[in-house]
Protein backbone atom coordinates (compact mmCIF):
# COMPACT_ATOMS: atom_id res chain seq x y z
CA UNK A 1 0.00 0.00 0.00
CA UNK A 2 1.83 3.67 -1.05
CA UNK A 3 1.35 6.50 0.89
CA UNK A 4 2.34 10.05 0.77
CA UNK A 5 2.88 12.19 3.60
CA UNK A 6 3.66 15.78 3.62
CA UNK A 7 5.33 17.56 6.31
CA UNK A 8 6.35 21.82 5.55
CA UNK A 9 9.38 22.44 7.28
CA UNK A 10 10.43 26.27 8.00
CA UNK A 11 11.49 27.12 4.51
CA UNK A 12 11.00 23.54 2.55
CA UNK A 13 8.74 20.76 2.56
CA UNK A 14 9.05 17.04 2.99
CA UNK A 15 7.33 14.67 0.77
CA UNK A 16 7.89 10.75 2.01
CA UNK A 17 6.70 8.30 -0.26
CA UNK A 18 6.24 4.72 0.68
CA UNK A 19 4.97 1.34 -0.45
CA UNK A 20 4.59 0.47 -4.26
CA UNK A 21 4.29 3.88 -6.45
CA UNK A 22 2.23 2.82 -9.19
CA UNK A 23 0.16 3.88 -12.02
CA UNK A 24 -2.95 3.58 -9.99
CA UNK A 25 -2.28 5.65 -7.60
CA UNK A 26 -0.23 8.63 -9.62
CA UNK A 27 -2.93 10.39 -10.92
CA UNK A 28 -4.42 11.17 -7.69
CA UNK A 29 -0.81 11.40 -6.30
CA UNK A 30 0.01 14.11 -8.92
CA UNK A 31 -2.92 15.90 -7.98
CA UNK A 32 -2.34 16.37 -3.96
CA UNK A 33 1.47 17.30 -4.99
CA UNK A 34 0.02 20.41 -7.10
CA UNK A 35 -1.87 21.46 -4.49
CA UNK A 36 0.77 20.94 -2.05
CA UNK A 37 3.28 22.69 -4.67
CA UNK A 38 0.96 25.54 -4.91
CA UNK A 39 0.81 26.34 -1.25
CA UNK A 40 4.66 26.49 -1.26
CA UNK A 41 4.80 29.99 -2.81
CA UNK A 42 8.15 31.26 -4.81
CA UNK A 43 11.41 29.60 -5.49
CA UNK A 44 9.85 26.30 -3.48
CA UNK A 45 11.76 23.79 -1.89
CA UNK A 46 10.90 19.93 -2.41
CA UNK A 47 12.78 17.34 -0.48
CA UNK A 48 11.25 13.95 -2.02
CA UNK A 49 12.07 11.21 1.00
CA UNK A 50 12.48 7.95 -1.30
CA UNK A 51 13.66 5.77 1.75
CA UNK A 52 10.65 3.93 2.68
CA UNK A 53 9.87 3.11 -1.41
CA UNK A 54 9.57 -1.03 -2.05
CA UNK A 55 8.45 -0.38 -6.03
CA UNK A 56 8.45 2.41 -9.07
CA UNK A 57 7.16 1.49 -12.12
CA UNK A 58 7.18 4.09 -15.08
CA UNK A 59 4.32 5.69 -13.77
CA UNK A 60 6.08 6.06 -10.56
CA UNK A 61 8.92 7.07 -11.94
CA UNK A 62 6.93 9.54 -14.30
CA UNK A 63 5.49 11.06 -10.62
CA UNK A 64 9.01 12.12 -9.88
CA UNK A 65 9.97 13.97 -13.00
CA UNK A 66 6.27 15.74 -12.93
CA UNK A 67 7.35 17.09 -9.22
CA UNK A 68 10.87 17.78 -10.37
CA UNK A 69 9.42 19.73 -13.80
CA UNK A 70 6.66 21.66 -11.33
CA UNK A 71 9.60 23.08 -9.02
CA UNK A 72 11.26 23.96 -11.80
CA UNK A 73 8.54 25.64 -13.21
CA UNK A 74 8.16 27.67 -10.19
CA UNK A 75 12.31 28.27 -9.75
CA UNK A 76 12.81 25.95 -7.23
CA UNK A 77 14.73 22.87 -6.10
CA UNK A 78 14.02 19.71 -5.80
CA UNK A 79 15.91 16.96 -4.15
CA UNK A 80 15.36 13.08 -4.38
CA UNK A 81 16.23 12.34 -0.23
CA UNK A 82 18.09 9.03 0.50
CA UNK A 83 16.52 7.18 -2.29
CA UNK A 84 17.04 3.21 -1.88
CA UNK A 85 18.49 0.34 -3.34
CA UNK A 86 15.32 -0.20 -5.40
CA UNK A 87 14.94 3.20 -6.71
CA UNK A 88 18.34 3.67 -7.32
CA UNK A 89 18.07 0.57 -9.62
CA UNK A 90 14.81 1.55 -11.14
CA UNK A 91 16.36 5.48 -11.99
CA UNK A 92 19.54 3.65 -13.37
CA UNK A 93 17.83 1.02 -15.85
CA UNK A 94 16.13 4.27 -17.46
CA UNK A 95 18.96 6.19 -17.18
CA UNK A 96 17.39 8.78 -14.90
CA UNK A 97 19.58 8.72 -11.72
CA UNK A 98 21.94 11.84 -12.76
CA UNK A 99 18.93 13.75 -14.27
CA UNK A 100 17.92 14.34 -10.25
CA UNK A 101 19.32 16.27 -7.71
CA UNK A 102 20.19 13.41 -4.65
CA UNK A 103 20.61 14.09 -1.37
CA UNK A 104 22.31 10.89 0.35
CA UNK A 105 22.94 12.12 3.90
CA UNK A 106 21.40 14.11 6.66
CA UNK A 107 24.25 16.99 7.42
CA UNK A 108 23.81 17.38 3.56
CA UNK A 109 20.03 17.89 3.34
CA UNK A 110 20.29 20.55 6.29
CA UNK A 111 23.02 22.54 4.43
CA UNK A 112 21.19 21.88 0.67
CA UNK A 113 17.69 23.92 2.98
CA UNK A 114 19.84 26.76 4.27
CA UNK A 115 22.00 27.36 1.21
CA UNK A 116 19.00 27.14 -0.76
CA UNK A 117 16.72 29.63 0.94
CA UNK A 118 19.55 32.25 0.30
CA UNK A 119 18.50 35.27 -2.08
CA UNK B 1 -56.94 -2.07 -10.05
CA UNK B 2 -56.68 -5.55 -8.61
CA UNK B 3 -55.14 -4.12 -5.16
CA UNK B 4 -57.97 -1.63 -4.39
CA UNK B 5 -60.41 -4.58 -4.74
CA UNK B 6 -58.58 -6.55 -2.13
CA UNK B 7 -57.75 -3.73 0.21
CA UNK B 8 -61.32 -2.00 0.30
CA UNK B 9 -61.19 -1.71 4.18
CA UNK B 10 -59.80 0.79 6.23
CA UNK B 11 -55.77 -0.36 6.04
CA UNK B 12 -54.33 -1.24 9.66
CA UNK B 13 -50.92 -0.20 9.16
CA UNK B 14 -51.98 3.52 8.55
CA UNK B 15 -53.94 3.70 11.89
CA UNK B 16 -50.89 5.01 13.74
CA UNK B 17 -48.06 6.66 12.65
CA UNK B 18 -44.72 8.34 13.55
CA UNK B 19 -46.07 11.69 12.85
CA UNK B 20 -49.61 11.21 13.21
CA UNK B 21 -50.45 11.65 9.67
CA UNK B 22 -54.30 10.61 8.80
CA UNK B 23 -55.40 7.52 8.35
CA UNK B 24 -56.67 6.14 4.49
CA UNK B 25 -58.62 3.63 3.62
CA UNK B 26 -58.39 1.66 0.26
CA UNK B 27 -60.54 4.21 -2.02
CA UNK B 28 -58.17 6.78 -1.03
CA UNK B 29 -55.19 5.15 -1.63
CA UNK B 30 -55.00 5.91 -5.37
CA UNK B 31 -55.79 9.54 -4.39
CA UNK B 32 -52.94 9.78 -2.09
CA UNK B 33 -50.80 11.92 -4.04
CA UNK B 34 -53.77 14.53 -4.35
CA UNK B 35 -55.06 13.72 -1.09
CA UNK B 36 -51.36 14.69 0.56
CA UNK B 37 -50.85 17.90 -1.04
CA UNK B 38 -54.65 19.10 -0.23
CA UNK B 39 -53.61 18.32 3.38
CA UNK B 40 -50.58 20.72 2.81
CA UNK B 41 -48.69 18.36 4.64
CA UNK B 42 -46.25 17.66 1.51
CA UNK B 43 -44.26 20.69 -0.40
CA UNK B 44 -44.57 21.52 -4.24
CA UNK B 45 -41.03 19.24 -4.05
CA UNK B 46 -42.81 16.08 -2.53
CA UNK B 47 -45.75 16.51 -4.51
CA UNK B 48 -43.77 16.29 -7.34
CA UNK B 49 -42.69 13.28 -6.10
CA UNK B 50 -45.63 11.61 -6.21
CA UNK B 51 -46.98 12.86 -9.24
CA UNK B 52 -47.75 10.81 -12.02
CA UNK B 53 -45.99 12.21 -15.15
CA UNK B 54 -46.18 9.66 -18.19
CA UNK B 55 -42.75 7.72 -18.16
CA UNK B 56 -41.61 4.85 -20.77
CA UNK B 57 -41.74 1.41 -18.87
CA UNK B 58 -38.42 0.90 -19.75
CA UNK B 59 -37.02 4.01 -17.23
CA UNK B 60 -38.98 2.83 -14.52
CA UNK B 61 -37.04 1.48 -11.58
CA UNK B 62 -37.78 -2.26 -10.98
CA UNK B 63 -39.26 -2.63 -7.22
CA UNK B 64 -39.81 -5.98 -5.89
CA UNK B 65 -42.08 -6.17 -2.79
CA UNK B 66 -41.23 -9.15 -0.90
CA UNK B 67 -43.72 -9.88 2.17
CA UNK B 68 -46.27 -12.92 3.34
CA UNK B 69 -48.46 -10.96 4.26
CA UNK B 70 -50.98 -9.71 1.23
CA UNK B 71 -52.44 -6.90 2.75
CA UNK B 72 -48.75 -5.28 3.10
CA UNK B 73 -47.78 -6.03 -0.30
CA UNK B 74 -51.48 -4.58 -1.87
CA UNK B 75 -50.70 -1.65 0.38
CA UNK B 76 -46.86 -1.09 -0.80
CA UNK B 77 -48.09 -1.51 -4.32
CA UNK B 78 -51.01 0.96 -3.84
CA UNK B 79 -48.27 3.11 -2.79
CA UNK B 80 -45.99 2.64 -5.29
CA UNK B 81 -47.84 1.45 -9.06
CA UNK B 82 -47.67 4.61 -10.43
CA UNK B 83 -43.94 5.36 -10.04
CA UNK B 84 -42.23 2.01 -10.03
CA UNK B 85 -42.59 -1.41 -12.14
CA UNK B 86 -43.72 -3.76 -9.35
CA UNK B 87 -43.71 -7.37 -8.55
CA UNK B 88 -44.85 -8.87 -5.23
CA UNK B 89 -43.36 -12.16 -4.19
CA UNK B 90 -44.56 -14.25 -0.99
CA UNK B 91 -41.09 -15.53 0.81
CA UNK B 92 -37.30 -15.61 0.40
CA UNK B 93 -37.69 -18.84 -2.09
CA UNK B 94 -39.95 -16.66 -4.35
CA UNK B 95 -37.68 -13.76 -3.86
CA UNK B 96 -34.74 -15.24 -4.91
CA UNK B 97 -36.25 -16.50 -8.07
CA UNK B 98 -37.05 -13.41 -8.98
CA UNK B 99 -34.25 -11.32 -8.53
CA UNK B 100 -32.33 -14.46 -10.59
CA UNK B 101 -34.98 -13.94 -12.94
CA UNK B 102 -35.78 -10.58 -13.37
CA UNK B 103 -33.13 -8.59 -11.68
CA UNK B 104 -35.25 -5.81 -9.51
CA UNK B 105 -33.47 -2.55 -8.98
CA UNK B 106 -34.92 -2.02 -5.13
CA UNK B 107 -36.16 -4.80 -3.03
CA UNK B 108 -38.02 -4.03 0.10
CA UNK B 109 -37.96 -6.99 1.78
CA UNK B 110 -39.75 -8.51 5.06
CA UNK B 111 -37.44 -10.17 7.98
CA UNK B 112 -39.95 -12.36 8.91
CA UNK B 113 -41.13 -14.86 6.26
CA UNK B 114 -41.80 -18.87 5.94
CA UNK B 115 -39.55 -21.36 4.63
CA UNK B 116 -36.89 -18.47 4.11
CA UNK B 117 -36.43 -15.28 5.90
CA UNK B 118 -34.95 -11.63 4.85
CA UNK B 119 -31.74 -11.78 6.07
CA UNK B 120 -31.08 -15.14 4.07
CA UNK B 121 -32.06 -13.31 1.21
CA UNK B 122 -29.62 -10.41 1.76
CA UNK B 123 -27.33 -13.16 2.60
CA UNK B 124 -27.87 -14.19 -0.97
CA UNK B 125 -27.71 -11.73 -2.39
CA UNK B 126 -24.65 -9.99 -1.00
CA UNK B 127 -22.34 -13.46 -1.00
CA UNK B 128 -23.61 -16.05 -3.85
CA UNK B 129 -24.50 -13.17 -6.31
CA UNK B 130 -22.04 -11.03 -5.06
CA UNK B 131 -24.44 -7.95 -5.71
CA UNK B 132 -24.08 -4.75 -4.26
CA UNK B 133 -26.00 -2.73 -6.30
CA UNK B 134 -29.44 -4.20 -5.40
CA UNK B 135 -31.09 -1.33 -3.20
CA UNK B 136 -32.58 -3.63 -0.14
CA UNK B 137 -34.76 -1.34 2.14
CA UNK B 138 -35.67 -3.71 4.98
CA UNK B 139 -39.12 -3.65 6.35
CA UNK B 140 -39.83 -5.39 9.69
CA UNK B 141 -42.39 -5.41 12.33
CA UNK B 142 -39.25 -5.82 14.83
CA UNK B 143 -37.64 -3.16 15.53
CA UNK B 144 -35.14 -4.16 17.88
CA UNK B 145 -31.38 -3.25 17.29
CA UNK B 146 -30.14 -6.23 17.25
CA UNK B 147 -31.68 -6.96 14.18
CA UNK B 148 -31.53 -3.73 12.31
CA UNK B 149 -27.83 -4.08 13.09
CA UNK B 150 -27.18 -7.39 11.62
CA UNK B 151 -29.35 -6.88 8.38
CA UNK B 152 -27.55 -3.55 8.01
CA UNK B 153 -24.34 -5.33 8.37
CA UNK B 154 -25.40 -8.41 5.98
CA UNK B 155 -25.59 -5.41 3.06
CA UNK B 156 -28.97 -3.89 3.34
CA UNK B 157 -29.43 -0.70 2.58
CA UNK B 158 -31.89 1.07 4.44
CA UNK B 159 -34.32 -0.25 7.87
CA UNK B 160 -37.79 0.79 8.31
CA UNK B 161 -40.15 -0.23 10.93
CA UNK B 162 -44.04 -1.44 10.34
CA UNK B 163 -46.29 0.72 10.99
CA UNK B 164 -44.96 2.55 8.69
CA UNK B 165 -45.85 6.12 7.27
CA UNK B 166 -47.07 5.94 3.84
CA UNK B 167 -45.07 8.84 3.04
CA UNK B 168 -41.70 8.18 4.73
CA UNK B 169 -41.66 4.71 2.80
CA UNK B 170 -42.42 7.03 -0.76
CA UNK B 171 -39.33 9.18 0.53
CA UNK B 172 -37.71 6.16 1.17
CA UNK B 173 -38.28 4.47 -1.75
CA UNK B 174 -37.07 7.67 -3.78
CA UNK B 175 -34.25 7.64 -1.75
CA UNK B 176 -33.36 4.16 -3.69
CA UNK B 177 -34.42 5.48 -6.64
CA UNK B 178 -31.71 7.99 -6.78
CA UNK B 179 -28.99 5.68 -5.81
CA UNK B 180 -30.53 3.14 -8.92
CA UNK B 181 -30.64 5.83 -11.44
CA UNK B 182 -27.14 7.08 -10.37
CA UNK B 183 -25.69 3.63 -10.26
CA UNK B 184 -27.42 3.35 -14.11
CA UNK B 185 -25.74 6.42 -15.24
CA UNK B 186 -22.83 5.48 -13.57
CA UNK B 187 -22.88 2.35 -15.58
CA UNK B 188 -24.09 3.64 -18.31
CA UNK B 189 -21.19 6.17 -18.77
CA UNK B 190 -18.52 3.21 -17.98
CA UNK B 191 -19.71 1.38 -20.71
CA UNK B 192 -19.67 4.29 -23.41
CA UNK B 193 -16.08 4.65 -21.93
CA UNK B 194 -15.51 0.66 -22.11
CA UNK B 195 -16.46 0.82 -26.02
CA UNK B 196 -14.40 3.49 -26.70
CA UNK B 197 -11.85 2.85 -25.32
CA UNK B 198 -12.13 -0.45 -27.05
CA UNK B 199 -11.77 1.03 -30.54
CA UNK B 200 -8.65 2.79 -29.26
CA UNK B 201 -7.18 -0.94 -28.79
CA UNK B 202 -8.58 -2.38 -32.13
CA UNK B 203 -6.93 0.59 -33.97
CA UNK B 204 -4.00 0.16 -31.63
CA UNK B 205 -3.77 -3.71 -32.19
CA UNK B 206 -3.92 -2.92 -36.24
CA UNK B 207 -1.17 -0.97 -36.05
CA UNK B 208 1.26 -3.61 -34.73
CA UNK B 209 2.85 -5.27 -37.58
CA UNK B 210 1.67 -9.08 -38.85
CA UNK B 211 3.29 -9.84 -41.60
CA UNK B 212 6.80 -11.59 -41.59
CA UNK B 213 9.81 -9.65 -42.32
CA UNK B 214 10.77 -9.58 -46.11
CA UNK B 215 14.27 -10.62 -45.77
CA UNK B 216 14.67 -14.49 -46.17
CA UNK B 217 17.11 -15.21 -43.41
CA UNK B 218 14.84 -13.11 -40.43
CA UNK B 219 11.76 -14.82 -38.61
CA UNK B 220 10.14 -13.09 -36.03
CA UNK B 221 7.70 -13.92 -33.35
CA UNK B 222 5.76 -11.56 -31.04
CA UNK B 223 3.92 -11.24 -28.00
CA UNK B 224 1.54 -8.48 -27.29
CA UNK B 225 -0.65 -8.84 -24.10
CA UNK B 226 -2.14 -5.47 -23.08
CA UNK B 227 -2.70 -5.05 -19.49
CA UNK B 228 -6.18 -3.66 -20.05
CA UNK B 229 -7.75 -2.87 -23.51
CA UNK B 230 -5.27 0.03 -24.81
CA UNK B 231 -1.97 -0.35 -24.12
CA UNK B 232 1.05 2.18 -24.32
CA UNK B 233 3.72 -0.89 -25.39
CA UNK B 234 4.48 -1.06 -28.45
CA UNK B 235 7.03 -2.69 -31.22
CA UNK B 236 7.22 -3.00 -34.74
CA UNK B 237 9.73 -4.07 -37.37
CA UNK B 238 10.06 -3.00 -41.13
CA UNK B 239 12.50 -3.33 -44.21
CA UNK B 240 14.57 -0.32 -45.15
CA UNK B 241 15.76 0.66 -48.35
CA UNK B 242 19.12 -0.77 -48.10
CA UNK B 243 16.97 -4.41 -47.14
CA UNK B 244 17.88 -4.69 -43.81
CA UNK B 245 15.52 -4.22 -40.98
CA UNK B 246 14.65 -1.87 -38.05
CA UNK B 247 13.35 -3.09 -34.84
CA UNK B 248 11.52 -0.49 -32.56
CA UNK B 249 10.38 -1.71 -29.11
CA UNK B 250 9.09 1.10 -26.94
CA UNK B 251 7.13 1.67 -23.82
CA UNK B 252 5.21 5.02 -22.97
CA UNK B 253 5.04 5.51 -19.12
CA UNK B 254 1.74 3.91 -17.79
CA UNK B 255 -0.74 2.54 -19.48
CA UNK B 256 -4.33 3.15 -20.82
CA UNK B 257 -5.88 5.12 -23.49
CA UNK B 258 -3.25 8.37 -22.96
CA UNK B 259 -0.54 5.70 -22.86
CA UNK B 260 -2.64 4.54 -25.93
CA UNK B 261 -2.42 7.97 -27.73
CA UNK B 262 1.20 8.48 -27.13
CA UNK B 263 1.84 5.72 -28.35
CA UNK B 264 0.29 6.46 -31.85
CA UNK B 265 2.46 9.40 -32.04
CA UNK B 266 5.66 7.74 -31.29
CA UNK B 267 4.92 5.50 -34.30
CA UNK B 268 4.40 7.63 -36.61
CA UNK B 269 6.73 9.39 -36.36
CA UNK B 270 9.56 6.18 -36.52
CA UNK B 271 7.47 5.24 -39.51
CA UNK B 272 6.54 8.55 -41.13
CA UNK B 273 8.91 11.02 -39.90
CA UNK B 274 12.23 11.98 -42.49
CA UNK B 275 13.66 9.90 -45.07
CA UNK B 276 13.73 6.21 -45.70
CA UNK B 277 17.25 6.52 -44.91
CA UNK B 278 17.23 8.51 -41.70
CA UNK B 279 20.15 7.71 -39.47
CA UNK B 280 18.39 6.22 -35.92
CA UNK B 281 20.22 9.22 -34.53
CA UNK B 282 18.17 11.99 -35.89
CA UNK B 283 14.99 9.94 -35.57
CA UNK B 284 15.62 9.53 -31.67
CA UNK B 285 16.55 12.86 -31.68
CA UNK B 286 13.27 14.09 -33.33
CA UNK B 287 11.13 11.92 -31.29
CA UNK B 288 12.98 13.34 -28.01
CA UNK B 289 12.24 16.69 -29.11
CA UNK B 290 8.36 16.15 -30.41
CA UNK B 291 7.61 14.56 -26.97
CA UNK B 292 9.55 16.70 -24.64
CA UNK B 293 7.39 19.61 -26.47
CA UNK B 294 3.91 17.81 -26.00
CA UNK B 295 4.24 15.10 -22.88
CA UNK B 296 7.13 16.51 -21.44
CA UNK B 297 5.24 19.05 -18.50
CA UNK B 298 3.24 15.57 -17.36
CA UNK B 299 5.88 13.81 -16.12
CA UNK B 300 5.09 11.04 -19.10
CA UNK B 301 8.20 9.38 -20.84
CA UNK B 302 9.05 6.89 -23.35
CA UNK B 303 11.43 3.86 -22.81
CA UNK B 304 12.23 2.92 -26.45
CA UNK B 305 14.80 0.26 -28.29
CA UNK B 306 15.62 1.05 -31.86
CA UNK B 307 17.95 -1.40 -33.94
CA UNK B 308 18.86 -1.58 -37.18
CA UNK B 309 19.55 -5.31 -38.54
CA UNK B 310 21.84 -4.89 -41.40
CA UNK B 311 20.99 -6.79 -44.66
CA UNK B 312 23.81 -9.45 -44.45
CA UNK B 313 22.50 -9.95 -40.23
CA UNK B 314 26.25 -9.18 -39.89
CA UNK B 315 25.50 -6.06 -37.51
CA UNK B 316 22.89 -4.36 -35.19
CA UNK B 317 23.01 -0.64 -35.16
CA UNK B 318 21.22 0.41 -32.31
CA UNK B 319 19.97 2.82 -29.31
CA UNK B 320 18.60 1.87 -26.16
CA UNK B 321 16.99 5.59 -24.76
CA UNK B 322 16.23 3.84 -20.59
CA UNK B 323 14.63 0.69 -21.75
CA UNK B 324 14.88 -2.57 -20.36
CA UNK B 325 18.17 -4.18 -22.04
CA UNK B 326 17.93 -5.77 -25.37
CA UNK B 327 19.23 -9.59 -25.46
CA UNK B 328 21.76 -11.27 -28.15
CA UNK B 329 21.71 -15.43 -28.00
CA UNK B 330 24.53 -16.60 -30.10
CA UNK B 331 25.71 -20.19 -30.27
CA UNK B 332 24.11 -21.55 -27.02
CA UNK B 333 26.57 -18.85 -25.24
CA UNK B 334 24.87 -16.83 -22.46
CA UNK B 335 23.47 -14.10 -23.42
CA UNK B 336 25.12 -10.54 -24.45
CA UNK B 337 22.47 -7.74 -22.59
CA UNK B 338 21.95 -4.25 -24.75
CA UNK B 339 21.64 -1.59 -21.60
CA UNK B 340 20.47 1.30 -22.04
CA UNK B 341 22.58 4.11 -24.32
CA UNK B 342 20.57 6.88 -23.27
CA UNK B 343 17.97 8.13 -20.89
CA UNK B 344 14.17 7.62 -21.58
CA UNK B 345 12.58 10.08 -24.19
CA UNK B 346 10.60 13.74 -23.54
CA UNK B 347 12.07 14.34 -20.37
CA UNK B 348 14.56 16.74 -21.16
CA UNK B 349 16.73 18.03 -24.31
CA UNK B 350 19.50 15.30 -25.51
CA UNK B 351 21.49 13.52 -28.06
CA UNK B 352 21.36 10.56 -29.30
CA UNK B 353 23.92 7.57 -28.31
CA UNK B 354 24.37 4.85 -30.87
CA UNK B 355 25.70 1.42 -30.06
CA UNK B 356 26.92 -1.30 -32.99
CA UNK B 357 27.16 -5.32 -32.25
CA UNK B 358 28.66 -7.76 -34.86
CA UNK B 359 26.22 -10.84 -35.10
CA UNK B 360 27.44 -14.16 -35.75
CA UNK B 361 25.22 -16.27 -37.62
CA UNK B 362 22.14 -17.99 -36.08
CA UNK B 363 21.56 -15.22 -33.58
CA UNK B 364 18.55 -14.62 -31.86
CA UNK B 365 17.75 -11.02 -31.05
CA UNK B 366 15.33 -10.70 -28.00
CA UNK B 367 13.82 -7.37 -27.13
CA UNK B 368 10.93 -6.28 -24.36
CA UNK B 369 8.87 -3.85 -22.38
CA UNK B 370 9.11 -3.94 -18.09
CA UNK B 371 5.35 -5.84 -18.15
CA UNK B 372 7.61 -8.61 -18.47
CA UNK B 373 9.57 -9.33 -15.53
CA UNK B 374 7.29 -6.51 -12.90
CA UNK B 375 5.43 -8.90 -11.85
CA UNK B 376 5.28 -10.75 -8.01
CA UNK B 377 6.44 -14.23 -7.71
CA UNK B 378 4.57 -13.96 -4.20
CA UNK B 379 3.57 -10.73 -2.53
CA UNK B 380 6.26 -8.48 -2.05
CA UNK B 381 8.65 -10.49 -4.22
CA UNK B 382 9.09 -9.24 -8.06
CA UNK B 383 10.19 -11.50 -10.50
CA UNK B 384 12.41 -9.33 -11.19
CA UNK B 385 14.77 -8.05 -15.12
CA UNK B 386 18.15 -10.34 -13.67
CA UNK B 387 16.00 -13.51 -13.21
CA UNK B 388 13.64 -12.96 -16.76
CA UNK B 389 16.61 -12.51 -18.15
CA UNK B 390 18.27 -16.00 -17.35
CA UNK B 391 15.05 -17.50 -17.83
CA UNK B 392 14.25 -16.33 -21.10
CA UNK B 393 17.27 -17.07 -22.93
CA UNK B 394 16.93 -20.55 -21.76
CA UNK B 395 13.20 -20.20 -23.54
CA UNK B 396 13.93 -18.49 -26.08
CA UNK B 397 16.84 -20.09 -27.63
CA UNK B 398 14.76 -23.47 -27.55
CA UNK B 399 14.53 -24.37 -31.40
CA UNK B 400 10.63 -24.93 -30.98
CA UNK B 401 10.25 -21.66 -28.87
CA UNK B 402 5.96 -20.42 -28.88
CA UNK B 403 6.29 -16.97 -27.19
CA UNK B 404 2.72 -17.46 -26.04
CA UNK B 405 3.92 -20.07 -23.64
CA UNK B 406 6.66 -18.01 -22.10
CA UNK B 407 5.11 -17.08 -19.08
CA UNK B 408 3.43 -20.97 -18.70
CA UNK B 409 7.55 -21.45 -18.76
CA UNK B 410 8.28 -18.98 -16.25
CA UNK B 411 5.67 -20.78 -14.22
CA UNK B 412 2.80 -18.31 -14.62
CA UNK B 413 0.39 -20.16 -16.53
CA UNK B 414 -2.16 -16.96 -16.70
CA UNK B 415 -0.92 -14.46 -18.17
CA UNK B 416 -0.60 -11.06 -18.07
CA UNK B 417 1.21 -12.07 -15.00
CA UNK B 418 1.30 -8.29 -13.58
CA UNK B 419 -0.87 -5.07 -13.75
CA UNK B 420 1.49 -3.29 -16.77
CA UNK B 421 1.23 -4.43 -20.50
CA UNK B 422 3.79 -6.97 -21.95
CA UNK B 423 5.55 -7.25 -25.26
CA UNK B 424 8.60 -9.20 -26.62
CA UNK B 425 9.63 -9.67 -29.78
CA UNK B 426 12.09 -13.09 -30.60
CA UNK B 427 13.95 -12.27 -34.17
CA UNK B 428 15.88 -15.73 -35.42
CA UNK B 429 18.47 -14.33 -37.88
CA UNK B 430 19.28 -17.63 -39.86
CA UNK B 431 22.15 -17.91 -42.38
CA UNK B 432 20.61 -17.95 -45.84
CA UNK B 433 23.32 -19.35 -48.11
CA UNK B 434 24.95 -16.51 -50.17
CA UNK B 435 26.49 -16.82 -53.58
CA UNK B 436 30.60 -17.35 -52.82
CA UNK B 437 31.01 -13.55 -54.02
CA UNK B 438 28.47 -12.26 -51.24
CA UNK B 439 30.64 -14.49 -48.13
CA UNK B 440 31.46 -12.02 -45.82
CA UNK B 441 35.33 -11.32 -44.76
CA UNK B 442 34.59 -12.31 -40.85
CA UNK B 443 34.55 -9.27 -38.29
CA UNK B 444 37.48 -9.30 -35.83
CA UNK B 445 35.59 -7.40 -33.19
CA UNK B 446 32.74 -8.91 -31.17
CA UNK B 447 31.96 -6.47 -28.61
CA UNK B 448 29.55 -3.76 -28.58
CA UNK B 449 30.55 -0.36 -30.17
CA UNK B 450 29.67 2.60 -29.24
CA UNK B 451 29.21 5.36 -31.82
CA UNK B 452 28.33 8.74 -30.19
Amino acid sequence: MAAMQHEPMANWTKLSLSGKITYELTQSLKTQAETIINQMGERPILVCDLREVTFLDSSGIGFLVFLNNKIRQRNGHYYLYQPNEVVHKTLDLVQLLDFFERIETESELISRTQVDTGP
Amino acid sequence: MLVLSRCHTSCPLLRSTKHGRGQYDASEICRLPEKLASEGNVTSQRFDMLENTPQDMDTLVRVMIVDDSSTVRHYLEAILQDKYRLVSRRDGIEALEEYRKNRPEICILDMNMPRLGGLEVIRHIRREDDDQDLFILVLTSEDSLEQKSEALHEGANDYLVKPFDALEMLARVRVAERQVRLNRSLRQAYATMYREIEEVARLQRRLLPTAPPHHPGITVQSLYLPSSQASGDYFDYFSLPDEGLRVVMADVSGHGAKAAFIMSMVRTMVRFSGSPTQSLSSLVELLNEQLHRFIGEEGDFVTLFIADINDDLSTLEYINAGHAPGMVLQNGSPPRTLPATMPALGIFPQKARLNTVDLEPDTILFFFTDGCYEWDVRPGTMFGLKRFIKHAARIIQQPDCNLDNLFAELGRPHSPPGSDDVSALRIHLQETIPSTDQIPEESPHRGPRNHT
